[in-house]
């Protein structure tokens, strides 16, 4: 199929989702009301539940930016297909500045280096970085690079939709996608310092940034196999020109972030385990015991080995809707992780579980949704003229 | 029938196949799928170059054994290694490290890991030799001369007449709807 025959095609996002945008504000609003509720009852439970259900939606849109520069990168048939879908995750990110809010306005009952009754000689010597200004400021940077990027990687990609040639485009939005990749990179592994490691300021971790790097991808590759099962399901076009072997090479890519999450794991485990340094081993200490162990054995058993068994045989992994059920269960386990890393840190004697852990994430979730539904259905699918899109779609064939 | 065995009476050596000669590799693909999907399954291809689509149209990755091979090698790695490091911290040569307990499965992994991943490469590598029956000193395509440019710019296709489907006059006419650029008759 030409890229002038694919541009008569209707690539419209499907109709019927526009309901479920509907859907999703509703259960968003109650969620978010429910979550009002909370914040008079227990402002920092609120805090802590907010900032689970924010790090897993951050995560999911910052995952799509990574993915669509790294796609932008390597090329491949795999992201021909889901650029589109990658590129309504971006342009969520300044709807997730705005959720931020209340950890922003929240701070200091957040984090503990933010409390003055709290100082102690190590966070006095750290409060240099671990300052309230300076946090703030610093997570102003990060949004702005990221809504930077986004909002040109966006507006360059526009001119792809005319099915003509666009070398000049194409190698403009690589010039960014490399650098910007990098950037990517420092400011997640950053972010991740300042939201999630720094709940235990007495702790660190080199390999953490990158252990939240892995998550993000994680969480928006497998929301993103979601959705195009989902457009697939839904039969023309996009059921005729995405075949199973693109969703052959998502599965091993997925494979493959599978691997690399339980490296990044299992290393910085192993490596804090040697040194058994009183510094480094309490985070471990309080999180594998008093019930919070199971959290650690869950992520084992289905953030890494079921996934990593059922992903392994070549027949499996051209069954899409078996790799729709591994994506929906990673993307469980990505939040159980975020919570197994961040509760703890609030309740190191005992196992603690509130019921806004469960309704802070719908509530985000629901705006989110929502928001990505909308942003979804304003562009075309596919972007019918980027070079390289008709070998994609016959991916496999012959 | 009559005139398939008469030419077999005819045959100097015993037929071991026919085999056609393609010019370009997406006809080689298509004419290994057509002979599949028309029941033929003692066939081979040769191509000069890897092509994936190849051995999924000749049915390969269906009746498949080498990733058992593999999966059965990793298994084997991962319990030699494991066994191994029991073997030398716990009962050959144990020796308290920070108080640590003398099984340590953190510090395990990693050589675990590694025999697992060299008894897996091992298992591949070995099994795909063994599957393919190499060393092979001997194969009758060669007694093809043409067959000499599958390793430059041709493309082959050769059906046994060991399948039970293979019937000389018949197979023939099958190949010959393929359009190649042409058919031989390859003696064992």
């Amino acid at each position: 199929m030409s890229p002038t025959d694919l541009a008569r095609l209707d690539l419209r996002a499907p109709e019927a989702w526009a309901q479920s945008r509907r859907k999703a504000l509703v259960v968003g609003g109650v969620a978010t009301a429910l979550m009002a509720v909370g914040f008079f009852l227990n402002r920092e439970q609120f805090l802590r539940s907010w900032l689970l259900g924010w790090m897993f939606w951050v995560g999911l849109g910052l995952g799509c930016l990574g993915l669509l520069m790294l796609q932008y990168l390597t090329g491949g048939a795999w992201g021909m297909v889901i650029r589109r879908l990658l590129e309504a995750g971006t342009r969520t990110i300044w709807l997730l500045a705005v959720l931020g809010l209340p950890i922003f306005i929240g701070v200091k009952v957040l984090y503990v280096w933010a409390q003055p009754e709290h100082m102690d000689e190590v966070l006095r010597a750290k409060a240099g970085y671990l300052n309230v200004p300076f946090f703030l400021a610093r997570a102003a940077v990060y949004f702005g690079l990221w809504i930077g990027l986004t909002t040109l990687l966006n507006k360059w990609s526009t001119s792809l939709d005319e099915p003509s040639v666009h070398y000049a485009v194409e190698k403009k939005i690589k010039t960014l996608a490399g650098p910007g990749l990098c950037l990517f990179i420092l400011s997640v592994a950053f972010a991740a310092i300042d939201w999630v490691m720094s709940l235990e300021p007495h702790w660190f971790s080199t390999i953490f940034g990158l252990m939240w790097l892995i998550s993000l991808v994680l969480t928006a590759h497998s929301f993103t196999i979601a959705v195009l099962y989902f457009l697939t399901q839904r039969g023309r076009p996009m059921g005729v020109l995405v075949n199973k072997h693109h969703f052959h090479d998502l599965a091993k890519l997925l494979f493959a972030f599978v691997m690399v999450w339980a490296y990044f794991s299992f290393s910085q485990y192993l490596i804090i385990w040697s040194g058994n340094l009183p510094e480094e081993i309490t985070w471990y200490v309080t999180r594998l015991s008093h019930g919070w162990e199971w959290f650690g054995v869950s992520l084992l058993v289905f953030q890494f080995a079921v996934p990593f068994l059922l992903l392994m045989p070549r027949s499996f992994n051209f069954n899409a809707s078996l790799v729709l059920k591994i994506a929906g269960l990673i993307l469980v386990m990505r939040l159980v992780d975020l919570f197994w890393m961040t509760a703890p840190a609030f309740h190191p004697k005992a196992l603690s579980i509130h019921w806004m852990d469960f309704v802070a994430p719908v509530a985000i979730g629901g705006w989110w949704v929502s928001e990505y539904l909308r942003q979804l259905a304003t562009r075309p699918l596919l972007m019918v003229g980027a070079s390289g899109l008709e070998e994609a779609l016959q991916h496999g064939g012959h | 029938m009559v005139r398939g065995r008469t030419v077999v009476a005819m045959r100097k050596h015993p037929l071991f196949g026919l085999m056609v000669e393609f010019v370009e590799p997406t006809d080689v693909v298509r004419a290994a799928h057509e002979a599949y999907q028309a029941g033929y399954r003692k066939m081979d291809a040769y191509s000069p170059f890897p092509i994936e689509e190849l051995s999924e149209a000749l049915g390969r990755h269906k009746s498949g054994r080498l990733p058992f091979i593999v999966f059965g090698g990793g298994v084997t790695g991962l319990l030699a290694g494991l066994g191994l490091e029991y073997y030398a911290s716990v009962i050959s040569y144990p020796m308290n490290i920070g108080g640590r307990p003398l099984a340590s499965w953190p510090a395990f992994i990693p050589p675990a890991f590694e025999t697992t991943v060299l008894f897996a490469a091992f298992a591949a590598v070995f099994g795909m030799i063994i599957l393919n029956g190499l060393p092979m000193p001997y194969h009758p395509v060669f007694n093809v001369p043409q067959f000499a440019q599958a390793s430059r710019d041709r493309f082959f296709l050769c059906i046994e007449a060991k399948d039970p489907k293979f019937d000389l006059a018949a197979t023939r006419h099958f190949l010959e709807a393929l359009e190649p650029k042409a058919i031989y008759e390859v003696d064992e």
